[in-house]
């Protein structure tokens, strides 16, 4: 099996067999993160596809590292342009109330699971951190070079966002 | 020392396990789509400003042709003219020739010692 560089090489030299591989590979992480960002199926995946097609026009400036990192970066920056669009500013404060992300009913039929659910009660920080190095696996070294955030804030974000994410899975499972 | 991911590795395989029940078909197909769109409003966008701009510039060359032809005929006029002039100055008297060929050498000299 060919590796990501030496697909994103070939992508970078207009192969669209190379790119669609590495989109394949790819989607669930993006699409699972945007998702879980925007706490929407829908919006999650237009913001997926609108990553694919923005990492497609800059597939030549990938340098090798993880091309997990570099796509979720680029799915991070479209999340936060989109919510711009919608002038809602991400709120850092651990005390922050949770923004929902322009949630419909059909949506929300859809998100029943009791992680989603569970990940949705944490506050915003915590829920893009925890999106980010649970969800997507990014290192948290990674994660804090994606959102520019200090790598203490994102692990402290992280170990908080965890600890109530088991205790949201373990008060759900008792119920 | 134990990998930061090792603390909730069972909470990133609950995620991976709801990230693998995604239908990846049906999204690829949309965005290797958006981007053969894209790739051919680019291309149709470029090839209709290369004709417009080939259009313009043919439109331009009958003048540009006309232009040069007519420079070309005052060149030769002119030329024709000249020794034209220079054969009826010596016909009707020489020592015009002799002053024209005075005043070129002095030229000819000036020239040569404003240079060195």
């Amino acid at each position: 099996m060919r590796s990501d560089p030496d697909l994103a090489e070939d992508a970078a030299q207009g192969s669209e067999a190379a790119y669609a591989e590495l989109v394949r590979r790819h989607q669930a992480r993006v699409r699972g993160m945007a998702r879980r960002l925007t706490g929407s199926a829908s919006d999650g995946d237009d913001i997926a596809q609108i990553t694919f097609l923005k990492a497609w026009q800059k597939i030549g400036t990938y340098t090798g590292g993880t091309f997990s990192a570099w796509i979720c970066t680029i799915c991070w920056r479209e999340y936060l342009q989109a919510r711009r669009k919608q002038k809602i500013e991400i709120e850092f404060d651990e005390t922050a109330e949770i923004v929902p992300f322009m949630r419909t009913q059909s949506d929300e039929v859809g998100d029943q699971m009791d992680l989603t659910n569970a990940l949705q009660k944490l506050t915003e920080a915590q829920r893009v951190c925890v999106t980010l190095c649970v969800a997507a696996g990014l290192s948290h070294r990674e994660a804090a070079d994606a959102t520019g955030w200090p790598l203490g804030t994102v692990k402290s974000h992280v170990t908080r966002g965890v600890d109530a994410l088991r205790k949201q899975l373990a008060s759900s499972q008792v119920a | 020392m134990m990998r930061e991911q090792e603390t909730y590795s069972d909470l990133t395989d609950l995620f991976t396990a709801e990230d693998r029940k995604l239908d990846p078909a049906p999204f690829v197909q949309d965005v290797m789509g958006g981007i053969r769109r894209k790739a051919l409003m680019r291309r149709v966008l470029l090839g209709a400003v290369g004709l417009a701009g080939a259009s313009v510039a043919a439109m331009q060359l009958p003048k540009l042709l006309s232009g040069w032809t007519g420079l070309d005929l005052a060149l030769t006029k002119s030329v024709v003219d000249a020794s034209k002039d220079a054969s009826l100055l010596s016909t009707v008297d020489p020592l015009w020739l002799v002053v024209g060929g005075v005043v070129t050498l002095s030229l000819l000299a000036i020239t040569t010692w404003e240079r060195t």
